[in-house]
């Protein structure tokens, strides 16, 4: 399942919380329409994590992603007022995003695709922390560098909809509504982004990465 | 956007296992490094979060105030285009009135009022219609209307000569003044006299009539009761229009009967023929005529 599941975050997540007694995104976000700041805080826990890193991997840059982050939970807080539990949260949240992010792209022109990195900066940047052999470990950050260079390397649309699919954990209607596009296109773009992503992992196809990658 | 086709496409099947949630992309993904949120921007955001909360949020009658300033707004053009319609009736009704007024009363001008003991008060004005020569009626003045004058660009246009009154005014004058004066008077009393005598004949006249009409209704056969059990035909409403009817023209009478008769409604026209002849008993009408009771 996508990160959204093990992090509390999302519509899972929002599930998680019911299920275990805490208040649901619609309602924190009621009860902080009401003045309980304690709600919102709640609620920014659950989900900053998600919809930072996917400003941060969407943008490719720490610091655009900050600036980003801020705008999308400024603009939260400002619709407080006029919110409605009409339809999840994570879904409000996430179209507040990326809609930011799509501003963003505007106003710097095309998005910037970063050049192949320097694999071996990359593999640094990447390592684990403890393996078996230095071949192996060497292997397994080439491996995460290449992942992650292939992830960059995604046109801005595809990797918009994977990066929401692996950070909300919403369906492809979801998405859909988010990016402003049918279902079947959300779904098409994400096909294509898994296609070049499964590429990336073929490359490093070794008797231990084997079943994994097929 | 146009999505590129030299990389080999995912199948169903590896799609449906990837929505399934345990595929090697999503594992791969997760191993990417984390990347957390900087504490000073979550303090800046939780900071933000709290201080919009304290500001005094936009009071509750603030949400009203556009609908409403629509709604006075509409209130008030719609008063003023009611107002100003009103207002140009009112000129309209003014104007007539004003109109009106002065094609009745033509009052004396000043100059002719004479040094005399009765200067003081005004004299009475007398109102003479002169369609209608008769006994000179005092003329009564209509009820003040307290209306602003008509405007003086729209003069007021002058009544129809034949319309025209023509106002006497009982005053001092001279011998030749006074024996006109007296010759239209009396000139008027001998009008006046035959206008009489020919009205007096005309309503003794009508008199008579009305009498005779009377004296038929009453002896002429009830009328035909209608069947209420079934609808109410056309032709019947007509039958019993026909036998209420009240004929003052002989000629239109004797019409009627004979379209009954050629209606074939014998009973009807006999009926009516009979009537016919009770307040019409002079009345020449041919031997041949087809209005005419067929002997049996």
């Amino acid at each position: 399942m996508s990160a959204a599941a093990g992090e509390v975050t999302g519509a899972v997540g929002a599930a998680v919380s019911t299920i275990g007694s805490a208040p649901d995104d619609a309602t924190l976000m009621l009860r902080y329409r009401k003045g309980d700041v304690r709600a919102f805080e709640i609620l920014y826990e659950r989900h900053k994590g998600a919809l930072y890193r996917y400003l941060n991997r969407l943008c490719r840059s720490p610091e655009v992603a900050n600036d980003l982050f801020q705008e999308v939970w400024s603009k939260v807080i400002a619709s407080r007022e006029r919110y409605e539990a009409r339809a999840r949260f994570t879904t409000f949240l996430f179209h507040i995003a990326h809609n930011c992010a799509i501003d963003y792209f505007r106003r710097a022109g095309r998005p910037q695709e970063k050049g192949a990195q320097d694999v071996d900066a990359m593999a640094d940047e990447l390592s684990g922390p403890s393996h078996e052999s230095p071949d192996a470990a060497l292997a397994e950050a080439q491996l995460r560098a290449d992942f992650k260079r292939a992830l960059d390397e995604l046109p801005a649309e595809q990797r918009d909809v994977f990066l929401l699919y692996e950070e909300t954990g919403l369906g492809l209607e979801d998405i859909g509504r988010i990016t402003g596009v049918a279902m079947e296109t959300a779904k098409s773009r994400l096909r294509y982004a898994l296609a070049k992503l499964r590429g990336a992992l073929r490359q490093h196809q070794s008797p231990t990465l084997q079943s994994s990658v097929s | 956007m146009t999505e590129p086709t030299d990389k080999p496409l995912l199948d169903d099947q590896q799609l449906d296992e990837y929505l399934k949630g345990d595929s090697s992309v999503s594992r791969q993904y997760r191993q990417l490094p984390r990347d957390d949120v900087p504490p000073s921007l979550d303090r800046l955001v939780l900071r933000q979060a709290e201080d919009a909360v304290k500001r005094p949020s936009r009071p509750a009658w603030m949400s009203w105030a556009k609908p409403l300033a629509v709604a006075a707004s509409a209130v008030l053009v719609v008063s003023i285009v009611v107002e100003t319609g009103l207002r140009d009736e009112t000129m309209v009704t003014s104007q007539s009135a004003q109109g009106s007024i002065e094609a009745k009363k033509i009052e004396a001008p000043a100059e002719a009022a004479p040094a005399s003991p009765k200067a003081e008060a005004p004299p009475p004005v007398v109102y003479v219609d002169l369609n209608r020569p008769g006994k000179p009626v005092p003329f009564v003045p209509p009820p003040e209307i307290d209306i602003a004058p008509p405007p003086a660009a729209a003069p007021v246009p002058a009544p129809a000569p034949e319309m025209r009154a023509r106002i006497v005014t009982r005053e001092p004058a001279d011998a030749s003044m006074e024996e006109s004066l007296a010759k239209a008077e009396q000139e008027d009393k001998a009008a006046f006299a035959a206008d009489e005598s020919r009205e007096k004949v005309a309503r003794e006249e009508d008199n008579r009539v009305q009498a005779q009409s009377a004296a038929a209704q009453r002896n002429a056969e009830p009328a035909a009761v209608l069947s209420y059990s079934r609808p109410i035909s056309s032709t019947a409403v007509d039958n019993a229009a026909t036998l209420k009817k009240t004929y003052t023209d002989p000629e239109a009478w004797l019409k009627d009967i004979r379209q009954l008769r050629k209606d074939n409604k014998q009973e009807d026209a006999d009926r009516e023929w009979r009537r016919f002849r009770e307040k019409f008993p002079d009345y020449g009408v041919a031997e041949t005529d087809a209005a005419r009771e067929v002997k049996k």
